[in-house]
């Protein structure tokens, strides 16, 4: 488990700081899919991916990636290989594209909310693009750009709402 | 990583300009390519095309490479009216009348989009 433990925090601190937020991921994600049947089609409201930006910002970069895998892995297992494969490209795009503007720059949660969602949507046509071996599916982008914007905002706004109390969990001594 | 979370803002007025960006690029992309109405619908699986449907032509059509899918063309407009994928995406996706306009339905690898005039015009579809 090196280099995804941070220095300082015991083993077990870290093994329930995970726990508690793959728990968190999955049930956002269950939330996603309630909301989703109230949106047009393919609209999901991104919710599980606050506990990814929650991560970044609070733990480190491998640990925000392994939840990222985790969340793939829980969306292959309930709701399919396609929807697994999707989740994972867009997860891996946002993660990346997340990671870099939280680390590298001083954009704000509300701007670095929106760009993930996007590179989120990104990712996920990418994926369904190589399935299908056609780009026709970017036809979606113009709806889901728009909805990323949306969602992006109130992930952004949620994100830092949380950030105080999670960094409280995960520093507690 | 943890230093830089107390000095970031939540939002800064100058952020609307890359949002507005990201917005207004696929909206007027999507508008440009849209638009006109539709003549006909191509059924495609992995990128092979099965069928162009004309879209006067009323009826449920269905094909051996779609399995359980089925179209119905009604009102000028193409749907998906069945389909045995677990999201249903490409039926929620609704009717398609208009050049451009694109159901696509991942787990069976089909994609229908609607062309406009007959054939060698392809201007009307986002590719």
């Amino acid at each position: 488990m090196t280099g995804f433990r941070p220095k300082g925090m015991s083993f077990s601190r870290y093994i329930a700081v995970m726990g508690i937020l793959f728990a968190a991921a999955a049930v956002l994600n269950l939330l996603d899919s309630a909301f989703s049947a109230f949106l047009p089609a393919g609209i999901r409201a991104g919710l599980s991916n606050i506990v990814i930006m929650t991560a970044i910002l609070g733990i480190n970069l491998p640990s925000a990636f392994l939840l990222t895998l985790l969340k793939a892995l829980l969306v292959l297992v309930t709701r399919g290989f396609t929807a697994g494969v999707m989740s994972f490209c867009g997860g891996t795009a946002a993660f990346a594209v997340t990671a870099l503007l939280f680390g590298k720059t001083k954009a704000t949660y509300i701007l670095v909310s929106v760009f993930g969602a996007i590179f989120h949507s990104l990712g996920q046509l990418a994926a369904a693009a190589v399935l299908l071996e056609t780009a026709s599916v970017f036809a979606y982008f113009a709806l889901l750009s728009v909805s990323s914007v949306i969602t992006g905002i109130c992930t952004g706004a949620a994100l830092k709402a949380v950030m105080p109390g999670v960094l409280k969990i995960i520093s507690k001594k | 990583m943890k230093n830089n979370t107390g000095e970031r803002k939540l939002f800064r007025l100058q952020d609307i300009i890359p949002i507005v960006i990201m917005l207004a690029v696929p909206i007027v992309y999507f508008l440009a390519a849209s638009g006109k109405d539709g003549a006909y619908a191509e059924i495609s699986r992995d990128g092979e095309v099965i069928a162009a449907v004309p879209l006067d032509s009323d009826g449920v059509y269905s094909y051996p490479q779609t399995g359980e899918m089925e179209f119905t063309v009604s009102g000028g407009g193409i749907t998906v009216s069945k389909s045995d994928c677990p999201d249903k995406i490409c039926m929620e996706t609704g009717k398609l009348c208009r050049a451009g306009d694109t159901a696509v339905c991942v787990p069976n690898r089909v994609v229908v989009t609607v062309y406009g005039e007959s054939g060698g015009d392809v201007d009307g579809v986002v590719r």
